[in-house]
Formats: structure tokens, C-alpha cells, sequence
């Protein structure tokens, strides 16, 4: 860019404080991760002790083993990876074609549906809970996969994200797809998803992210461990004891680490998918 | 989070409510029963399966599956399985969906406050008729645990488990004050003048590590024999108001404000699982807490662990306004739904029957530092041998086996938490915003009133 033009030294100067404060910034991030994972290694009463430890010198690996049990990890993580996967493919399935239809179609009353999904999002969840433990219910979905999911395989938000999205795309696109005998169909998964691939990509992290971390719903629809998801396994390792605190934190770690290396393997995609979206939009 | 816990219950408590008119149809069906129904155990033919919903964890888990195991293993005609609800609060959310959806325990712990709630959802069984058809003695237990459960003269569910809060306090801050360290304070000016010789004397930064702990209030109420709602605490009819702003509430807000104002005590804030008051005792920044008896265990074992050399812990009864007084029971009790069938209604009863038993509250005990709610528990040796080591566990069962007035016999609230909320905001804003005795404790008393009035509204 234009900075070739000045002396070296300042662009060097500029780029360590640009480094600086961002090796700060990322401390502050992930300070209370590296202490979340040094308490889980400490025996309870080093995590009581002031002024705190800050490295385990000689760590207890059986918090780890511990709170898998004790939190039924093993049959808990299973079932929020089925719930978690139903719910992310779902909401992306049902926003991509809500989307299309309201940015690409013309219909009687599309203002009027529009402004019905928006509404749902002023709805708290917390007053469909009622209604929505009746329908599973008399579904006979109670105790269930379906009874866990389907309430949330399409949302209003995911709608509104994706119509921004492709409202995006350039009306000559369609003009184009369409003199080349392109139908909707066609013209969607060819030129329009690929296109808004950034709010697809955001769509999905959004999703999994508050799949994974129900807690209530979860806990008013099953009845046993078998349909219990990660987060219920959590509480189930309740802090409120502290000797016990270490198992807690191990159990966080637990229940996080899926989270952790999601991002990890698909980060290429999501940052290629964001940034290429970024330079073509 | 913690903003979106009222909406939660308030819808949870609208299905409950929905429940309430279907519910007549539902209960019909399955057993529609008043009454006890224990001979219906003897005709099952089959071993009946019942699920109890608990919410103990870790150690007092461990004892709990001990026992379910032996209670299982000891006769072919019941089998309890536990299922784990995570919390009380939980567990009563749980239970009101359950209302609508049919997913109930045949056996259920739920919170002390839980009372009027359960009561008014009538899917309970009235524990007074199997009592009665059993021929079953309460005369063993003591007696505030029963009289707590019983409500309008029958009683409605079994003490377990219970505990209660404590005076904790460090003997070696105490001896290095010049105070007696086995004369713990008794009143709250006792707390107060001991306070001052810790403090001056360097022994500890602060007297007493308070946490604002809306409970604790309600157990200093009762002991200075002043009831918390109108209505002998809801007992003789149902609480339409609480009683919170009255000379009494006045004298113990102001003990409060005063200890924090002074810097004779360090308050430690509201939030659940926070123990930095007894942590504080162990840094060296106070020498006395207040906490629940169950807390004992799980801090003596941090304290012991030879982090904090130098502390020798021991507990004493709840310092009160005046001398004397009773404290009432707290933590859970087992109740049984009627909309079970009666055959698990029955089975339900002996397994509450069995975790009832002197020999099983004696390793309750022992194993986790619950009161023992039997008096003839206090003979098995191993809590005996238990109590002799560690005499701190003792004072929690001595403290609620000691006489109390009316007021000792605790509450019964419909929206209970309400009014513990309430309490808990009033205490916080006089306590960290300045508020003064008079206006925290008005508000206090507003907020209770209208929490109480609304669940009353609702409930018709």
C-alpha cells in the first residue's frame, strides 16, 4: 500500500505495537482458559490457597477421569454431537431456503410472512417452552432425539441472516443464470449459497454454538441419562463443594473441548470462506 | 443468565398451573387416588420399579447408591432406580413440567421451600395417611423435622436430607485475641463485641467473613422467634404477607449493616458457591463464618489438607438476637406423587421408609455430616466414633434437637424463592450500595409482598 513510501523503521515500530496489543488482547482472552485448565490439574485446596497457583507443578490427572464419570461424559457427548449436528444442519437447511425465497421470490403477503419471522425473534424462548413441551409431548417425542432437535431446526434469526445475505447477490447474476436455462433450484446452490458462503459460514457457527450449549430444554425433555446432553453432565459436577472444584473444572474442559477442535480443523474454511466471500462481494 | 432464571420459572410454573385444570382427567387414569395406597405393593405380582429424583452429588452420592443398592439387594419386591435432577431448583422445574407431560418421579427430594408449592399442585400424597395406615412412629425423629413437613395438622412428606447453618470459628485466632476459644459467641452483640477484641487485637482482619446469604437471615428470624410471613408462617391458613419489617427484622438488618459499616465484618457477597467466607477464615482474614452444616466437611478437608497451617476449626450454634431460641430444618425432604400408580406409591413409601431408618441416618451422617434425623441414630457407633473425632458435626443435630417457639418451626411460602430474593436484594443494596436499614428493609418487605401476592393471584 501507500506505506512503502515511508522510513522503514516506523513501519517496523508500527507493526511491533500492532503485535503488542494484540499479544495483550489474546492474554486477556485466554488467561481465565489457561487458568480453567491449571485448576483442573490442581488438588482442591492449592485452588483454595492464596496468592493462587499459577502451574501445576505436580498435576492430578484423575479430576479428568473423574468428572468423565461422575458427569456420564462418555454417553453425554455423544448425545449432544447427534442433537448438536441434527440442529446445525437443519438450521442452515431451512435459513438457506427461507432466505432464498424471501430475497429471490415474489409471493402474496412475503412482506407480511417476513415480518411474521422477524417477530418470533422478539419471542424469549423462555415463553415457547410451554407450548413447545406440550407439542413434543403429544408428538409422543418426549425422551427423544426429535423431542431435543426438531424445536429448533428452523429459526427466524437464520432466515433474516440469510435473506440479507443474498440479498447481496446481483440481481444481473439471476438475469444471467436464467438466459443460461438456470431454474431456482439451480441458480441457489450453484451461484447464490456459494456467494453468501460468509453468512452461511457464520449461520452454522452460531447454530452449533447454541446447540451445544442448551441446558434447559434438554433437562425438561428427557427423562434419564440416555437422551442427557454435555451441559446437564456439567451440572451434575455442581461446584457448590469445595473439594471438589478441580472435577468441575476438568468437566469444563471436557465439555469445551469439542467446541475447541471444531474450530481448529474447519478454521481454514471459515476464514477462507469469510474472506472469500469478502473479496468477491 | 441470571436475568432469564425468572421468565424460565415463570413459564415452567405456567405449565404447572395448565396442568393443574387438565390435571383431574390425567390422574383418573392413572390412579386418581386419596389416601395410601399400601396394600397395592402386596398384590403387584411383578418386582415394582420406581424412579427417585435426587440431587445429591459426589459423596453424599457415593452413600446414597450404597444405600439404594442395599435396599434393592435386601428385598425382591422393590427396585429403586436414581435418577440425578442436578439441583433443586431444577428438580422442581422438572417436576412442574412433569405435571403436564406425565414424566414424574415416583419417589422425589426436593427443597424445604418446595412445600406450599408441591401442595398446591395436589399430585402429592398426603404422607399422614400412610403414616397412619403403617402404624408408623414419629416419635423417634426429632421433633421439628416432622413438624416442619406438616402442614394443616397432617404430615406431607420425610425430612431428607437435612442440615442446618452454623457458627464456624478458628480457636487459634480466638486464643491469640484473648478470647475463651471454647466460648463461642451466642447472641449477635456477643459476635459483635468478640469482633472487636479479633480485630483489635490483630488476630484476623475482620471478626466475621459474612455471606449475604438470604437463608441465613430466615434462620436468625426464627430464632429470635420472630415468623417470616403472616399466618403463623403459613401454617394456619395460607401467608399473604411476609413479616419482615417489624422491630425485630430492624434489630438483626442492623446488626447486619452495622458489623459491615464498622469493618467488623467482611462481606463475601451473594452469589451461590461462593466460599470465600470460608476461605477467609483459612487466609487469616476472619476468624468466625456463618454456614450451612453441610459445608463443614468439604472446608475441613481444605483446611486439613496443610495449606493453611495454623487454623483449628470448630463450630458452635447459630449466634441469635437474644439467648435461647430454635432453628428449623433445612435442605431436602422426599415426597411421593400421586399421580403414580399405586403399586409404586406404595413401594415409593417403603424405600422413604428404609433411607428413614435409624441405621441408615446414623451412615447418612457419618458418611457426609447430615443431621441424623432419628434421635436413637445418635447410638450406632460408627457415628458415635464419627462425632468423637470431629465434634463440630454434632452441633447442627444439637442445635435443631433444642426447644423454639412457633417461629422455629419455619415457613411455608408459596412463592418462597421470591421471598428470598427479595431478602437477598434488600441485604445486598444496604450492605454494598448504602442503602439505609429502614429502606433496604422496606423494599425488602414490598418485594416479598408482592412475590407472595402474585404466586397467590396465580393459584386462585
Amino acid at each position: 500500500m501507500a506505506a512503502s513510501g515511508r522510513p522503514k523503521a516506523r513501519r517496523i515500530a508500527t507493526r511491533a505495537l500492532r503485535y503488542l496489543l494484540l499479544t495483550v488482547l489474546a492474554v486477556v482472552v485466554l488467561f481465565p482458559l489457561y487458568m480453567t485448565i491449571v485448576n483442573s490439574l490442581l488438588r482442591p485446596s492449592q485452588i483454595a490457597a492464596r496468592p493462587p497457583t499459577f502451574f501445576p507443578t505436580h498435576p492430578v490427572w484423575g479430576s479428568y477421569s473423574d468428572a468423565w464419570n461422575a458427569g456420564h461424559m462418555g454417553r453425554y457427548l455423544v448425545n449432544s454431537a447427534i442433537v448438536t449436528t441434527i440442529i446445525t444442519v437443519g438450521q442452515v437447511a431451512t435459513a438457506i431456503l427461507a432466505g432464498y425465497a424471501f430475497a429471490f421470490l415474489e409471493f402474496p403477503l412475503k412482506r407480511t410472512l417476513f415480518l411474521v419471522f422477524l417477530a418470533t425473534l422478539m419471542v424469549p424462548f423462555e415463553i415457547t417452552i410451554v407450548t413447545n413441551i406440550s407439542t413434543i409431548n403429544d408428538l409422543g417425542w418426549f425422551n427423544s432425539y426429535q423431542g431435543l432437535a426438531v424445536p429448533f431446526l428452523a429459526t427466524g434469526f437464520g432466515a433474516f441472516l440469510m435473506r440479507q445475505a443474498f440479498l447481496q447477490v446481483p440481481r444481473d447474476l439471476q438475469d444471467a443464470a436464467s438466459l443460461d436455462g438456470y431454474g431456482h433450484w439451480r441458480f441457489m446452490s450453484r451461484v447464490a449459497v456459494p456467494l453468501a458462503r460468509p453468512a452461511v459460514a457464520a449461520l452454522s457457527v452460531f447454530a452449533f454454538l447454541g446447540a451445544w450449549n442448551q441446558y434447559l430444554w434438554p433437562l425438561l425433555v428427557t427423562k434419564d441419562e440416555k437422551y442427557r446432553t454435555v451441559q446437564i453432565g456439567l451440572k451434575q459436577l455442581r461446584a457448590t463443594s469445595i473439594d471438589q472444584v478441580n472435577v468441575t473444572f476438568a468437566g469444563v474442559i471436557i465439555a469445551a473441548l469439542p467446541l475447541v477442535i471444531l474450530l481448529l480443523v474447519f478454521q481454514k474454511q471459515l476464514v477462507r470462506g469469510l474472506t472469500a466471500g469478502a473479496v468477491k462481494g | 443468565m441470571r436475568a432469564r432464571t425468572p421468565l424460565a420459572v415463570a413459564a415452567v410454573l405456567a405449565v404447572a398451573l395448565a396442568a393443574c385444570s387438565g390435571g383431574t382427567e390425567s390422574s383418573s387414569s392413572t390412579s386418581g387416588s386419596k389416601g395410601c395406597p399400601l396394600a397395592a405393593l402386596d398384590r403387584a405380582k411383578q418386582p415394582v420399579q420406581i424412579r427417585f429424583w435426587h440431587v445429591q452429588t459426589r459423596a453424599n452420592l457415593d452413600e446414597l447408591r450404597r444405600q439404594t443398592d442395599a435396599f434393592n439387594a435386601s428385598q425382591s419386591k422393590v427396585h429403586v432406580k436414581l435418577v440425578d435432577q442436578t439441583g433443586y431448583k431444577e428438580a422442581l422445574q422438572k417436576y412442574k413440567a412433569g405435571l403436564s407431560n406425565g414424566d414424574l418421579p415416583d419417589l422425589g427430594q426436593f427443597e424445604e421451600t418446595a412445600v406450599q408449592t408441591l401442595l398446591d399442585s395436589k399430585s402429592t400424597v398426603t404422607l399422614q395417611d400412610c403414616v397412619d395406615q403403617d402404624h408408623y412412629k414419629t416419635s423417634d425423629y426429632i421433633p421439628r423435622t416432622i413438624s416442619y413437613y406438616t402442614v394443616g395438622g397432617a404430615l406431607r412428606a420425610l425430612p431428607w436430607p437435612v442440615s442446618n447453618p452454623i457458627l464456624m470459628y478458628d480457636k487459634k485466632k480466638f486464643e491469640r485475641a484473648g478470647l475463651n476459644p471454647d466460648r463461642a459467641p451466642r447472641t449477635l452483640d456477643e459476635v459483635r463485641e468478640m469482633s472487636r477484641k479479633i480485630v483489635a487485637s490483630g488476630a484476623a482482619k475482620y471478626g466475621i467473613a459474612l455471606r449475604t446469604q438470604d437463608y441465613f437471615n430466615e434462620f436468625l428470624y426464627a430464632k429470635a422467634g420472630q415468623q417470616y410471613v403472616n399466618h403463623d408462617g403459613g401454617r394456619n391458613g395460607r401467608a399473604t404477607k411476609a413479616e419482615l419489617d417489624n422491630p425485630t427484622g430492624k434489630r438483626i438488618w442492623t446488626w447486619w449493616k452495622d458489623m459491615v459499616t464498622s469493618g467488623l465484618a467482611l462481606a463475601t457477597g451473594s452469589t451461590e458457591g461462593n466460599f470465600d467466607n470460608l476461605l477467609s477464615i483459612g487466609t487469616g482474614d476472619a476468624a468466625m463464618t456463618i454456614d450451612a452444616s453441610g459445608a463443614l466437611g468439604p472446608i475441613l478437608q481444605v483446611l486439613n489438607s496443610g495449606q493453611y497451617p495454623g487454623v483449628d476449626l470448630s463450630a458452635a450454634p447459630l449466634p441469635s438476637l437474644k439467648p435461647g431460641g430454635g432453628v428449623p430444618v433445612g435442605d431436602g425432604s422426599l415426597w411421593i406423587s400421586n399421580r403414580v400408580a399405586p403399586a409404586k406409591q406404595a413401594a415409593a413409601w417403603q424405600f422413604a421408609k428404609f433411607l428413614e431408618e435409624p441405621k441408615q441416618q446414623a451412615a447418612l451422617a457419618a458418611a457426609t455430616g447430615y443431621v441424623p434425623v432419628r434421635q436413637s441414630a445418635v447410638h450406632f457407633p460408627d457415628l458415635q466414633a464419627f462425632w468423637a473425632k470431629q465434634p463440630a458435626f454434632r452441633v447442627p443435630y444439637d442445635q435443631l434437637l433444642a426447644p423454639g417457639g412457633p417461629a422455629a418451626d419455619g415457613s411455608v411460602i408459596g412463592n418462597y424463592q421470591g421471598v428470598r430474593d427479595a431478602v437477598r436484594d434488600g441485604l445486598t443494596a444496604m450492605l454494598t450500595e448504602g442503602t439505609s436499614v429502614d429502606d433496604a428493609l422496606a423494599e425488602a418487605q414490598r418485594n416479598a409482598d408482592a412475590a407472595i401476592q402474585s404466586y397467590n393471584d396465580r393459584i386462585g
